[in-house]
Order: structure tokens, then C-alpha cells, then sequence
């Protein structure tokens, strides 16, 4: 289900349920992205008045966690094959996602 | 109409994509922005493109030199505002007074429009002959239409590859306006500077600083991620002296590091994209910072260098302490040897005089202390040698040795007695004589022994001389009868016809001629004894002796089935001797050697033989018999003894034959050894002299 | 000849180790050997013992800035660990720096193994393990075969990292695919070499797996732990980006506290990144 909404009740993290177009019929959106701050300014230079947003709690706190860990798990499974099995290689994946957030821009995003 | 003159309208109509076959985007882009400027007597035109693939727009150039930030900002308040999305909405100019700084600015918005999409948009500042001149507007609106076809035209004609190039310039993107300005500045900064991309970590600019200090180009920097060329990447910040940033180190291709400091912030744009990486060689300041510690640490060794001899020299100091007790510890036990000592000691003064004297010298002389101490010491009164104490005393002050001597004594009491008497000088550490040590023992008991050997030893002498006298007298006194003896058994043998009886005789005849031989070899010994037999030395020429000798054997040793061996190395083998006397040996030699050996062989050899201090000439016969036991070796050369004495009925012989040929060498100054081996045979060496010292002396 | 067996071969010809190291470790066979006798022999490269003096003096053997000279540094930190840090600088000294290949270089190696033998030491103090003077050294040689074949098989390593590149493997796999054997084996034929002792020859053998037998088991999991911490915390580079799982079979008979690894986070940073500056620097 997506919902027309007003760019001015857009929130961050919902999901589009259509492409957007601009006046020329051009995508600037495609569908089904979640909205960061970068679309919000890129929809009101358009001049674009409504979007179609996916149903849903997207908004909800323990969905909105979940996916913010695993897509630290995204990141970090480039390097790890394995889950951790215990504390201590919990720890390790600890340390892993201080350092690599601390070295994101000194490395190859592969 | 005034305001317009034609050479703007002449260069309007001229902007065609014609004339523009050669230029670059850039190129293109500015000329336009130039028109946009003298059409409308504005203070600043700048254009904002649309990326066609995020569709944002980006600032890409202006016509004056000021803040990008400042232009980007507006556009973004324009943004915010919705004036943007009316101008994309409507496809019209946009007309908008600001207040900035208190001042009043006028701008105008105007879309670059194809016709079926927008490719950026045109912002004029204080275009204020736009707001009065319709005319202008006119042109405007043509001139931006031709703009927005020539750049979309300048995207196709000019290749892909530059397009992008052009478009994504990072140094366009950053800083948009005079570039060659903005590079040099950027190139002449002391430190190095990287411009890392937040999309794609990569890095996309360098400066020539930076360049330098990786030691690599341009081309091999970009597009790599700063962990290329970073060792150590670290979130800690150092705050070292007011500068915020991190050390880390550079790692070259060669395999050098370069400690750097490093900062990073993020650029300030109107998206935060770019991370500026700056960093400032600080290996100087790393090396002086060592060279200060290597300095400390170095002292520091000194120190403890200097502490330990300090120790050290205290411990010297110690031990010279202890070693002086020790030394006065044993002065003082030598003192007391002294004074216990069993021998008499006196210490004199360089005069003579006595300064001390033991216990055992009082004991001796029966002296008291009073009755010796400083005067002369009466050691000398002696009535057979007539010696001077001071004479004495000199002798040993001129030789500084020790002079000793045996002499008669007298005590207090008047006895005498046998003293031995030594004196010696006590020189102190210059070599002055300072003292005499004069030390005495009571040798009457030894003289007494002495004098009775002496007595002995005359006695024997005599003795002996007598039994040599008698025996070489006596021995002519049997040798006589004995000849006749040998003579008749002779001429019985040959008229003896009855078996029996020629062979008593024959055994007659040959107990005569061993009796015979034992009479000559004592004869002989005893000759020697008496050295009767030596002769002169004469020149020997050794060759001519073996010939005679082998002469004399080759039959008797042939025919026992052995081999005789000359194969020595004759060399001219030359020297003084007694030519009879040497060949007596060497009959004895080889009678024993021939007796003893019943296989195998016999060989002589000869040789000069130099040694360190003299050349002599060594003979050895050597044979394969019977051998000698290891501990009857020492017995063999006595008289009348051989070896086994059950053997002499096998072996016949006077048992003389070895004492003779020691005898001889030891007459012709030479020594004779022998080597044996039971069963294996034995060796006799002999060494004589070239030239005998008797001879030599004469 | 073989590739392996030319590398072998190669292997062989490595030069015995300088005579420095060899009268240190003889004056220390001898029990009646004083400190300053060693200090002497340290002392006698001024330049190699300037370099002790600042490891010695590096945050991580917890003396910092105390040890003023080397009979100091002996009297602080035993002479085993005197002798392990001389040999780990000698041995760093002897291989040369510049024989990069594209994506993989040995300062970066040497940093690797700077990385794991301070980990190495810190979890060997943290498990009180009586014994730790072995731990930094195990940490800096367990990777000596990489060393060796990044100097002496120069040409034939850089197929191995095209094959760690295409296959997104652990650079022990590419090595056996393209050799025939890895660099445990090269580093253990070294080590033999060398006469290393024992339990550094079990690490260089065994750290990838992590188990061994009972005498060197707890260093080799140290190893074993501090090489993976290691490239998760990125001290160097190893020759591939993964990051293996621990041996499951390690942990029946090994203690860390759970959050040993998060809670020491700064401290490994800047141990790290002093020492590599101490060390690497020249």
C-alpha cells in the first residue's frame, strides 16, 4: 500500500512507493528508497508538491534499530563471514564498527 | 535603447556554436556568463547546472571573484524559499529583492530551458538595467534560450570523457571560480593537502606538496584511498602546540616512512562531500626531538659509566686498604718465622754491625742480646780461613749476590764447629743495599758424615783399580796355558779317528774357545777399563767399516737362512773415531744380533743426524730375533748378564759382548740405547760424535 | 625447477643471523653473565641500542619515559625481553623495506606484526600468564614467511595477490593454490634455521589455526586472537582484508574478558601507533 503524501509531512527514513518525476517527466526518485535528508531538498527544488509513500510503522523505534543494525552488519559482513558465537567475538564486532566507522573515509569501499 | 550597444548585440547574435567549435565548456560557459553581465550592467552572473543523474544542481561558475559559499547559499535560500521551484514550474524569470547586510540587493532567477527539460539556471545580481529596459528583457530571453542549446550542444559535440571531466572538475566543484589563481595558491602551500571524495573514498586532488612529500605524481596519487599511503590511521587527536590533529606516517614506495601531522576537516560546501586532508612534515622536528633523547640517553651511560668507575675506584680503594692489612699480617707472621726459624739468622747493618739476630743464633753461640747487637759479628773467627768480614761484606756489596761458604766457628764457650755460612745483600725498592741477611747452620754432624764418604769413596777407588789390575794380569796368566790347551785339543781332533773319542775332543776344544773368548772380552773390558785401548781419532769413512764387517758376517749369517740388510742411504758418512775400537763394538753388536736371531734379517744403517746444537752420526743394527723383556732392557749392557739365565746354554755366549760395546761408546763420547720388542726383535742405536771433544780440545 | 622449489631454494640461502645477536645470546648462556656485560654488547651499535632504549621506553611496556640506559632497561624488563626486542629490531633490520608489490608492502606487514605483538602481549598479561616475555616477539615473527617470500619469491607473490584480489580468500589459501605450501612452512623452515625456540616456532606454524600442543597452546591462541584483533583494528595490512572467525576449539581452554578487546580500544591505538612510530621509523 503507498500513500500520496505532501512533501512538507515527509519524514526521514520513509520509504517511497513510486518513482518521482520532475516537470520534464525525468526521474529524480526512483521508487521504493528510503528518504534522506538530500531528497527532502531535491523534491522542493523541483517544485515538487506530493510523493507516494510505502504504509507502514516505518516509523517505529525497534524496526528503525533493527535496520540501522544490520546495516552495520551490511557493512562489517564485506570482511566477516561468520556471526559472532560468543562475548568476546561480540566484543570483536564491537571494536570492528568503532574502528570502521572511524576509518570510512580512509578506505576502499569495496 | 541607449544602454545597449551594438557590440553586445553583435556578440549576442554571434554566440553560435559555430564559433565555438574550439572552445572548451569552460570556455563556453564564461563567455556566456560575460553576456548575461554587460547586457544587464549586473555585478555578479552565475550559473548552477544540473547534474543529469542526480539531478541537483551544482554550482559551476560566476562571473566575479568572491565566496562561492556566499553564491551557493543564496541559490540555497532561493531553494528554500520555493523561487527555484516557481522558475522550473513556470519556465519564467524570476525577479527578488534581498536584504543582505542591511542592504537592499536585487536578483534575478532565470531558467536555462530546452524543451523538454531544464539544464541549470542563470542568477543575476543588481541587474538593475533589466528592471528598466523592456528591450533588454527581449534579448535576454532569446540570448538564454541560444545559451541553454550551445552548452547541451558543448555536452554532445565535445567527448564524453571531457564532458565528465569538465563537469565534475573536483576544483570546479570546491572553490567554482578562477582556477589558475586557486591552483597555485593551493600548490604553494607548505603542507600537503589531499581531497578525499565521501562518496567513494578516493582521493581526487593533490597538491604538488603533497606530491612531493608521497614522492609520487599526481597520476599515481588520485583515485587511490588515503590507507594507500597512510601507515597509520588514527581518530586520536594530539594537540601539539595549538595545532589540533594526529601524527601519522607516510609510507613511501621505497620503504621510508615520513612521520607527518595531520589534520582533517570537512569542506564547507553546500553538500558535504569533500574531506580535506592537510598534513605537515614533521620529520625534522621527529629527529631533533631523537637526537635530544639519544643525547640524554647518552649522558645518562656516562653517568652510569662514571658511577660504576667511582665504584670501582672505591673498591680499589678497599681492597688497597685490606691488601695492607694483609701485608702487615704477614710481615708480622714472617717476623715470627724469623724468630722460630731452626737456621741462625743475623740482619747487619750496612757496616756490619748487627742490628738483629734470632733465637736460634743466640742458641748457637751461646751469645746473649747485649753481648751481639750492634757490634760485628764474630762469624769469622775461624783460624783456618783467614777471611775479612768487611772484604766479605764488600765482595757481596760489589756482586750483589750470594756468597756462601763452609767454615769453622767458635762459640762463646771456645767449642767449634761446622757452620755454613750465607750472606746476602736486602736491597730496598731502588736497588740500594740497605741490609746484609746472613744466615748460618750448624753443619758439624753433616761435616762428619761428609768426611767419612770421602774416606769411603778413596777406599773403593783403590779397590777397584786393584781387581782391574789383577783381573788383566791374571787373565794373561790363563790365556797362556789356555793356547796350549786349544793348540793340542787341534791337532788330536785330526789324529782321532774312534767317533767317541774325536767328538770329547771336539767338545774340549770348543769349552777352550769359549773360555777363550770370555778370557778376551774380559781382557778386553778390562783394558777399557783402564783405557788402555784408545787410540788417536782418525777420519772414518763409515762405508769402508760396513764393507769389512759384512765381509766378516754375509757367510756366518747366510748360512743361518738370514737376510743381511745394507740398504741404508750411504751418504758420505765421515768423522773421527777409533777405528779398531768402533769395529770391536759392532762385532759385539752384530754377534749378539746374529746370535739371538734364527729368521727374518739383519740390518745396519747409518746416518747424519743434525741436531739443533751438534751433528753426530747415528748407527743402529737392528735384527729380527728374540727380543728383549721391557724390564730386563735396563740390565743388558751390565756384565755377565744375560737376559735369561737359563738361556745360556741355547744361547752361548761370554755375556760380556753389550758391556764392551757400552763401554767402547762411552769412551768414543758417544751413548747407546737399545729398543726392543719380545718375539719382535731389537733395536741398537748408537750416537757418536763427528768429532770427539777430547780430540776437539787438542 | 618448480616454482616451490626455487623458492625453497631461495630460502635456504638466507643469511644466518648477525653477530650481534649471536654473542648476545651466547654471553646469556652463561649464568654467571652480568647485566652490564650485556648492556655492553647491547651498547656496542649505539644506534640499535638508542632503538631499544625508546621501545623500552614505549607506553606498552609500561615504563614510560623511565629507562634512562640499558642496564636499566635489563634491570626493568628482564633480559629475555631485552634480548627479544634486540632480536625483533635485528630481524626487521635484515629484510629490506622496499620490495613493494602493488596493494601489499612489507612496511605494512611489519606494521601487521607490530599490531598482533602488542595484542599478543596484552592478552598474555590479561590471561596472567606468568611468562609474557615471549609474547611480543611470537607477535612480530608469526608472519616471518610472508616476509620471506614478499623478499626472496618477489615476482611469484604478486600472483598470489591477484589471487587473494579475484577470490576474496585468505592469502594463506592463494599461497597453497599457487606454491603448493604457505608461509607457515617458509617461516618454519627459518625458524629452524635460525634455531628459534620452540614455542616461536609453534606460533609461526600453527597461529593461523590457533591450536598446537599443551606446552605452547596459550601463546599460539594469543597469537591466534591477536591477528585477527589485528585486522579488524586494520595495524598494517596482513595481505588480505578478511577477517577469519577464532577457532571455535580455542575457547574449551582459554579466559578473555568479554569486553577486553572495547575496553582497551584507545589504549591499542595509541600503543600502536607509538610503536610503529618508535620501531618503523628510521
Amino acid at each position: 500500500m503507498t500513500k500520496t503524501t505532501h512533501i512538507d509531512s515527509l519524514l526521514i527514513g520513509m520509504q517511497l512507493g513510486a518513482p518521482v518525476k520532475n516537470k520534464f517527466n525525468q526521474v529524480l526518485c526512483s521508487g521504493n528508497i528510503i528518504i534522506e535528508e538530500k531528497h527532502l531538498k531535491l523534491f522542493k527544488t523541483w517544485g515538487i508538491q506530493n510523493v507516494e509513500i510505502v504504509e507502514g510503522d516505518v516509523n517505529e523505534d525497534g524496526k528503525e534499530n533493527k535496520s540501522v543494525l544490520n546495516e552495520d552488519l551490511k557493512q562489517l559482513s564485506k570482511y566477516f563471514n561468520w556471526e559472532p558465537a560468543n562475548d568476546v567475538e561480540l566484543d570483536l564486532f564491537e571494536i570492528a564498527r568503532r574502528r570502521f566507522s572511524e576509518l570510512n573515509i580512509w578506505d576502499e569501499k569495496k | 535603447m541607449n544602454t545597449i550597444n551594438n557590440k553586445i548585440i553583435q556578440s549576442i547574435f554571434s554566440f553560435n556554436h559555430l564559433n565555438f567549435q574550439n572552445d572548451s565548456l569552460d570556455q563556453i560557459i564564461n563567455k556566456g556568463l560575460n553576456i548575461y553581465s554587460e547586457l544587464t550592467n549586473c555585478d555578479n552572473a552565475s550559473i548552477f547546472l544540473v547534474d543529469n543523474t542526480s539531478f541537483e544542481f551544482n554550482f559551476y561558475s560566476s562571473t566575479s571573484f568572491e565566496s562561492v559559499r556566499e553564491i551557493t547559499s543564496l541559490f540555497d535560500k532561493f531553494t528554500d524559499d520555493g523561487t527555484i521551484s516557481e522558475v522550473i514550474i513556470n519556465s519564467e524569470p524570476v525577479f527578488r529583492e534581498v536584504e543582505i547586510n542591511s542592504h537592499l540587493q536585487l536578483f534575478h532567477i532565470i531558467p536555462l530551458n530546452l524543451p523538454n527539460s531544464l539544464i541549470g539556471i542563470i542568477m543575476l545580481r543588481n541587474a538593475c538595467s533589466l528592471n528598466n529596459d523592456e528591450s533588454i528583457k527581449f534579448y535576454l530571453t532569446g540570448f538564454s534560450i541560444n545559451y541553454a542549446l550551445i552548452i547541451e550542444r558543448s555536452f554532445h559535440t565535445n567527448n564524453n570523457l571531457n564532458k565528465e571531466r569538465n563537469l565534475h572538475s573536483p576544483l570546479h566543484d570546491i572553490v567554482g571560480i578562477n582556477l589558475t589563481l586557486l591552483k597555485s595558491l593551493f600548490d604553494s602551500l607548505q603542507c600537503g593537502v589531499l581531497i578525499v571524495d565521501k562518496s567513494t573514498s578516493k582521493i581526487i586532488l593533490s597538491n604538488s606538496t603533497a606530491m612531493r612529500l608521497i614522492e609520487l605524481d599526481e597520476q599515481a596519487i588520485l583515485n587511490n584511498t588515503m590507507n594507500s599511503f597512510f601507515l597509520i590511521h588514527s581518530s586520536i587527536q594530539n594537540s601539539m602546540e595549538g595545532t589540533s590533529g594526529y601524527e601519522t606516517l607516510i609510507h613511501r614506495n621505497n620503504g621510508t616512512l615520513l612521520p607527518v601531522l595531520m589534520t582533517e576537516s570537512h569542506l564547507i560546501n553546500k553538500e558535504d562531500r569533500f574531506i580535506v586532508f592537510s598534513f605537515l612534515d614533521i620529520s625534522a622536528k621527529k629527529k631533533s626531538e631523537d637526537e635530544l633523547q639519544k643525547a640524554h640517553f647518552l649522558l645518562e651511560q656516562r653517568i652510569e659509566l662514571r658511577t660504576e668507575q667511582l665504584i670501582g675506584n672505591n673498591a680499589t680503594l678497599i681492597s688497597e686498604i685490606r691488601n695492607r692489612q694483609k701485608a702487615e699480617e704477614q710481615l708480622l707472621k714472617f717476623m715470627w718465622a724469623v724468630e722460630q726459624s731452626p737456621t741462625a739468622i743475623l740482619v747487619l747493618e750496612i757496616d756490619g754491625k748487627i742490628q738483629y739476630a734470632n733465637k736460634k743464633y743466640f742458641e748457637l753461640t751461646g751469645y746473649t742480646t747485649d753481648e751481639v747487637i750492634g757490634l760485628k759479628p764474630k762469624f769469622i773467627d775461624s783460624d783456618k780461613l783467614d777471611l775479612d768480614e768487611s772484604m766479605i761484606l764488600g765482595k757481596v756489596k760489589q756482586s750483589s749476590q750470594l756468597w756462601k761458604s763452609e767454615l769453622k766457628n767458635r762459640k762463646k764457650n771456645g767449642e767449634e764447629f761446622w757452620t755454613s755460612l750465607y750472606i746476602t745483600p736486602i736491597t730496598n725498592l731502588n736497588g740500594e743495599i740497605t741490609n746484609f741477611l746472613c744466615v748460618q747452620e750448624d753443619i758439624t754432624e753433616k761435616k762428619k758424615v761428609m768426611e767419612e764418604l770421602v774416606l769411603e769413596k778413596i777406599n773403593a777407588e783403590q779397590s777397584n783399580n786393584l781387581k782391574t789390575y789383577l783381573l788383566a794380569n791374571m787373565s794373561h796368566e790363563f790365556r797362556t796355558p789356555l793356547i796350549g790347551i786349544l793348540g793340542f785339543t787341534q791337532i788330536l781332533s785330526t789324529e782321532i779317528t774312534d767317533e767317541e773319542n774325536s767328538s770329547m775332543v771336539d767338545f774340549i776344544h770348543q769349552s777352550g774357545e769359549r773360555l777363550l773368548k770370555t778370557l778376551d772380552g774380559m781382557l778386553q773390558l778390562s783394558d777399557l777399563e783402564t783405557q788402555k785401548l784408545l787410540n788417536k781419532p782418525v777420519k772414518i769413512d763409515f762405508e769402508q767399516i760396513v764393507n769389512s764387517l759384512a765381509d766378516k758376517y754375509l757367510d756366518q749369517i747366510q748360512e743361518k737362512g738370514l737376510d743381511f740388510k745394507l740398504d741404508l742411504i750411504f751418504e758420505q758418512i765421515y768423522f773421527y773415531s777409533d777405528p779398531q775400537l768402533l769395529e770391536l763394538c759392532l762385532t759385539n753388536l752384530l754377534d749378539n744380533a746374529l746370535k739371538f736371531t734364527n729368521s727374518g734379517s739383519i740390518t745396519i744403517s747409518a746416518h747424519i743426524i743434525n741436531a739443533k746444537e751438534n751433528k753426530f752420526v747415528q748407527i743402529k743394527i737392528a735384527d729380527t730375533g728374540i727380543g728383549i723383556e721391557e724390564d730386563k732392557i735396563d740390565y743388558i749392557f751390565k756384565a755377565f748378564s744375560q737376559v735369561d739365565e737359563g738361556m745360556s746354554r741355547r744361547y752361548e755366549g761370554t755375556g760380556l759382548g753389550l758391556t764392551i760395546a757400552k763401554r767402547i761408546i762411552e769412551l768414543l763420547e758417544g751413548e747407546i740405547s737399545v729398543r726392543s720388542k719380545i718375539s719382535k726383535g731389537s733395536e741398537f742405536t748408537i750416537r757418536l760424535p763427528l768429532i770427539p771433544s777430547s780430540f776437539r780440545n787438542k | 625447477m618448480t616454482i616451490s622449489e626455487k623458492i625453497l631454494n631461495r630460502v635456504n640461502n638466507i643469511p644466518t643471523l648477525p653477530t650481534i645477536f649471536e654473542t648476545l645470546t651466547e654471553a646469556l648462556n652463561d649464568p654467571r653473565v652480568t647485566n652490564q656485560k650485556i648492556a655492553n654488547i647491547i651498547s656496542s651499535d649505539q644506534s640499535s641500542a638508542f632503538k631499544v632504549l625508546k621501545v623500552a621506553n614505549s607506553p606498552f611496556f609500561g615504563f614510560r619515559g623511565g629507562v634512562d640506559t640499558i642496564s636499566q632497561a635489563i634491570m626493568y624488563l628482564g633480559t629475555t625481553e631485552i634480548k627479544n626486542i634486540v632480536f625483533s629490531l635485528t630481524i626487521m633490520k635484515m629484510f629490506s623495506k622496499e620490495k613493494k608489490i602493488s596493494g601489499f608492502s612489507p612496511i605494512e606487514l611489519w606494521a601487521h606484526s607490530i599490531g598482533v605483538g602488542i595484542l599478543t602481549r596484552a592478552i598474555g598479561r590479561v590471561i596472567s600468564e606468568q611468562k609474557v616475555e615471549n609474547y611480543f616477539l611470537a607477535g612480530i615473527l608469526h608472519d616471518i614467511g610472508k616476509i620471506i617470500l614478499l623478499q626472496f619469491a618477489h615476482e611469484e607473490y604478486q600472483e598470489v595477490l591477484k589471487y587473494v584480489e579475484e577470490n576474496n580468500c585468505l592469502i594463506m589459501k592463494a599461497e597453497q593454490e599457487i606454491f603448493g605450501f604457505d608461509h607457515s612452512r617458509i617461516g618454519y623452515l627459518l625458524a629452524e634455521k635460525w634455531r628459534l625456540p620452540q614455542p616461536i616456532k609453534d606460533v609461526i606454524l600453527y597461529h593461523s589455526s590457533g591450536i598446537t600442543n599443551e606446552d605452547n597452546q596459550k601463546l599460539v591462541t594469543s597469537v591466534h586472537l591477536a591477528d585477527i584483533a589485528a585486522r579488524i583494528l586494520k595495524f598494517g595490512y596482513a595481505g588480505d582484508p578478511l577477517i577469519p572467525q577464532p577457532n571455535p576449539k580455542i575457547w574449551e581452554n582459554f579466559n578473555l574478558p568479554n569486553n577486553f578487546f572495547s575496553s582497551n580500544y584507545e589504549k591499542f591505538l595509541e600503543d600502536f601507533n607509538q610503536t610503529v612510530n618508535t620501531i618503523l621509523v628510521e
